[in-house]
């Protein structure tokens, strides 16, 4: 895990008891022009790209994909999605 | 005249009748049925009214007379008949009961007129045709009468299902499938009829528009998935769209490089944009911001309230050249180690002082935005056993200062008491957190245009809100960067609109089976939402910074010059009257 990619919700949210260790929703921030094996990469961890963002991507993955990701190169951050409320 | 069988409005008029003549009528005839002549006409005032009588009673033998019975049977009937002819009426025994028509007004009937916007919709007999409105909420009611054949999809995000492309979770609903989707919230439903809802006795902004409706859990990374579904379906269709979002929260940097945010900004162009609340916590002491010198240490004071969730969160940000140390000093006055950035591995460390439980994390820059971002929690220990709140303190020290400014927000994401900065400490400021904070989202505070209405049994119910004039709870701007917010003012207080079924609601906020009153700036945003689908109706092309022009050159804040901006306001109160 590279937890300088990693916010400071996330590290707190994967040392949490509470937090399902299995379904973190996230959002991954990524380089700009991946390659294609990067986005093979992606795809495997069940991550979709949009074409308008394609650097931002949310998601929900599991704490090994999260350390896994924080390890690419080409992985700028990994953020913790948090919940809103309505206003 | 039988006057036990009239009902008291009336009587009031045919006091006023008799004592001023015509010129008595004058004061009723906006709110009752009465039909009034010129002073000079043969003609009297008439009266149209309801009637009690018995369901098989007949009429016939007054019609000579000029007093019509409308229908043959039934119990409550209308009638019409001279104003003169209103003591015989009520010496009739048929009759049980006289009580005269009323004018009802469409609900939203003030707001519109405190922005002109009758005067707008009149002029271009705009209604928002051929633009879709995007709602991200709590769902909506898919049998409202408000929303009649207009729902095109919704996205239940919370059902069992596989999703949409732009999310494999959730099921995608339409025609007689969104009868499956619920809002049992009713903030969504509220939300949607404010926008462009329509029935008989209430219309919102943009009435002929179409909806799309993503049912959302509030995760903002499921918000991103459905503000981009809408733009998505909404291009296959080949219409503009205006995505609201009355939601939000505090956990971000507060300077619009939130994922969601940034999101937001990429996805909005031509013919597509997002209007956002301002959020409500002008009244909430939830941010705090202090100037930290080299070797000087700074506190910030914070309360944990024994009712509500027994912890605290506190989400802090300075500058990237800064490097200060955080502590946490616990009411009884024993402190954690001062932590500085930690990098190369896991920048969160766990202190057990006596007090309770304290997390700090301090993490490298963030690469967004290049910034520092910590995170405190704290987990007292037997709060509720404590016979009064407890006050903690962040210490913050500069080990290297070039900027010095720290900004510090208290977690606000749960619908009960939660902790809050106290004393010098609160800074009344920067409380609009993602996605208000998008740069490229119309970001909207609130007006309060009404503080008084009749509830659905009858009883006048009234906020200690003051009337035309920001409302206090609004949150202020700007953004953490100075970049300016909200950008305009919309009215959010007290709103009438549409009320959905499947929620529980107090009766004192229902004014009918089908609408109820909501206050936030929550409201004031889709009536904006509902301006720009009549914008974009009359030009489809426009983007975020036409419609925010649009929108700057027609407010204002009252007493100030054109173009004036305030962190509470915007910039201003919209008009549409030259629009």
């Amino acid at each position: 895990m590279n937890y300088n990619k990693v916010d400071a919700a996330l590290a707190a949210a994967l040392k949490s008891e509470e937090t399902d260790k299995n379904l973190i929703p996230v959002f991954v921030g990524v380089k700009k022009g991946l390659g294609q094996d990067e986005k093979e990469y992606l795809q495997k961890l069940g991550l979709t790209f949009n074409k308008n963002v394609p650097e931002v991507i949310p998601t929900t993955i599991s704490q090994e994909a999260i350390s896994e990701l924080s390890d690419q190169s080409w992985v700028r951050y990994v953020k913790l999605s948090t919940r809103l409320k309505p206003k | 005249m039988k006057l036990e069988k009239i009902d008291p409005s009336l009587t009031v008029v045919l006091k006023n009748f008799k004592l001023e003549g015509l010129n008595g009528l004058k004061k009723h005839m906006n709110s009752l049925g009465i039909i009034s002549s010129t002073e000079n006409s043969p003609k009297l005032p008439r009266l149209v009214s309801f009637v009690y009588c018995d369901s098989n009673a007949k009429f016939d033998n007054l019609v000579t007379r000029n007093i019509i019975v409308n229908q043959k049977k039934g119990k409550i009937r209308t009638a019409f008949f001279p104003l003169d002819s209103l003591d015989e009426v009520s010496e009739d025994d048929r009759i049980k009961r006289i009580i005269p028509a009323q004018y009802l007004k469409m609900k939203m009937d003030i707001a519109p007129g405190k922005v002109n916007l009758p005067t707008f919709v009149n002029s271009t007999g705009l209604g928002g045709n051929g633009v879709i409105i995007g709602i991200v909420d709590s769902g909506i009611d898919p049998n409202h009468a408000s929303f009649d054949g207009r729902i095109l999809k919704i996205w239940d995000q919370g059902l069992s299902g596989p999703g949409v492309d732009e999310g494999h979770y959730g099921l995608e609903l339409s025609g007689n499938m969104l009868t499956a989707s619920r809002d049992v919230h009713g903030h969504g439903t509220h939300v949607a009829g404010m926008a462009g809802g329509m029935q008989p006795k209430f219309a919102g902004v943009a009435p002929k528009s179409k909806f799309l409706i993503v049912k959302t859990d509030f995760q903002n990374a499921h918000i991103a998935d459905g503000i981009r579904y809408i733009f998505r379906v909404a291009s296959d269709l080949g219409k503009p769209a205006v995505v609201n979002l009355s939601l939000g929260g505090h956990f971000d940097a507060h300077d619009g490089t939130d994922p969601l945010s940034l999101i937001i900004s990429s996805e909005v162009g031509p013919g597509k944009i997002v209007c956002c609340a301002a959020g409500n916590e002008g009244t909430d002491n939830i941010h705090s911001q202090k100037v930290v010198a080299k070797n000087q240490v700074r506190s910030i004071r914070f309360m944990i309230p024994k009712q509500g969730p027994q912890w605290a969160a506190l989400n802090g940000w300075y500058s990237g050249t800064d490097k200060i140390k955080i502590s946490v000093k616990s009411p009884t006055g024993f402190n954690t180690p001062y932590q500085k950035v930690i990098t190369g591995g896991d920048p969160t460390r766990e202190y057990d002082l006596p007090d309770g439980k304290v997390t700090i994390v301090t993490s490298p820059p963030d690469p967004s935005n290049g910034d520092h971002n910590f995170i405190v929690y704290v987990e007292p220990h037997n709060l509720s056993s404590l016979p009064v709140e407890t006050t903690w303190k962040v210490l913050l020290r500069g080990e290297l200062i070039n900027n010095g400014r720290v900004d510090i927000w208290i977690f606000d994401n749960l619908d009960q008491q939660e902790s809050f900065f106290t004393g010098t400490s609160v800074s009344d400021s920067v409380k609009i957190g993602s996605p208000g904070s998008a740069t490229e989202a119309v970001t909207v505070a609130s007006y309060t245009t009404k503080n008084k209405w009749i509830d659905i049994d009858g009883v006048q119910r009234s906020i200690a809100f003051t009337l035309d004039s920001i409302s206090d709870f609004s949150s202020e701007g700007p953004l953490r960067n100075e970049i300016q917010k909200p950008d305009i003012a919309a009215p959010g207080a007290y709103i009438c609109s549409s009320l959905s079924a499947d929620s529980e609601l107090d009766r004192r906020f229902m004014v009918s089976q089908s609408l109820r009153m909501m206050a936030g700036t929550s409201m004031a945003t889709p009536f904006i939402t509902g301006i720009v689908a009549l914008l974009l109706e009359r030009d489809n092309n426009l983007d975020p910074n036409g419609v925010k022009s649009i929108l700057r050159a027609n407010a204002r804040i009252p007493g100030h010059p054109q173009n004036t901006f305030d962190t509470k306001w915007g910039h201003g109160l919209i008009d549409m009257s030259q629009v």
